[in-house]
């Protein structure tokens, strides 16, 4: 795992407020671990979903952080199966994932081959 | 294994590594695995994956995340004393092989019998410094 420059998240970290982002504009206010693990798959185009230890660990961290806020959900609502743990973006979260899918914009410009006409 | 086979270890190897840590960490994790795998097989399932498959995919996210799951309880709960006593026990243990092997190429079994010795004596060293540190 990469090391962490004081101030920053690490890719995943990243990657998962990424996530919890696009989770958050497609109408859902609140995400759990699997649906989580699900959307990172499809957005990075994977084939194996993130393993549970490294996935909840990097969730703990951010909420630590302040950029995730988490509850229980209701026994009612869980029907039966087991009671899902519930995240939600605060607003320095959403931030961050803005900042970070703006920075993400910015390196694919800055890598995408320039073709200046006449510089042949 | 069928996918409840594998979420039953996986759920096992989440009441080990949480052993000991307070109960409101310790139960947060075990019922947030156990959703997630609930979750996971009910997804899997409804899109027809095969049972074998989803016992493999339940078991590499276990096996992927074992390092993260060690540095997670490693915050909560570091380990006691300091590292100077294992590795005291492992050097006396290699000093001890290194006598034993020695002792044979050189026909000594003096130095071997002294090998021994301090391998066994390593190891009970070891094992009490683990048990004390429990």
């Amino acid at each position: 795992m990469p090391r962490r420059r004081p101030g920053t998240l690490l890719p995943l970290e990243t990657e998962i407020l990424e996530a919890a982002l696009s989770i958050l504009r497609s109408g859902e206010d609140a995400f759990h671990g699997f649906g989580l693990a699900q959307a990172m798959r499809e957005q990075n185009d994977s084939r194996s979903l993130t393993a549970h230890g490294t996935l909840y660990k990097a969730l703990g961290r951010l909420e630590d952080f302040g950029l995730l806020t988490s509850r229980w959900e209701d026994a009612e609502a869980a029907e039966g199966r087991p009671r899902r743990r519930l995240y939600e973006l605060t607003a320095p979260g959403v931030r961050a994932a803005e900042q970070a899918l703006a920075e993400q914009r910015d390196k694919a410009v800055r890598r995408s081959p320039r073709i200046a006409p006449g510089s042949a | 294994m069928t996918p409840e086979r594998a979420a039953g270890l996986v759920v096992r190897w989440t009441r080990f590594y949480t052993r000991d840590l307070p109960a409101a960490i310790s139960q947060r994790r075990v019922e947030e695995i156990a959703a997630d795998l609930h979750d996971h097989i009910a997804h899997e399932r409804a899109h027809g994956t095969e049972e074998r498959r989803i016992a493999l995919s339940i078991l590499s996210r276990m096996i992927r995340g074992l390092s993260a799951d060690a540095s997670w309880r490693w915050r909560f709960r570091p380990s006691k004393g300091s590292l100077v006593k294992p590795l005291l026990a492992v050097l006396a243990a290699a000093l001890g092989s290194a006598a034993v092997v020695l002792g044979e190429a050189d026909d000594s079994p003096g130095l071997q019998l002294l090998g021994a010795l301090f391998v066994i004596g390593a190891i009970t060293f070891g094992v009490r410094t683990a048990l004390r540190s429990r």
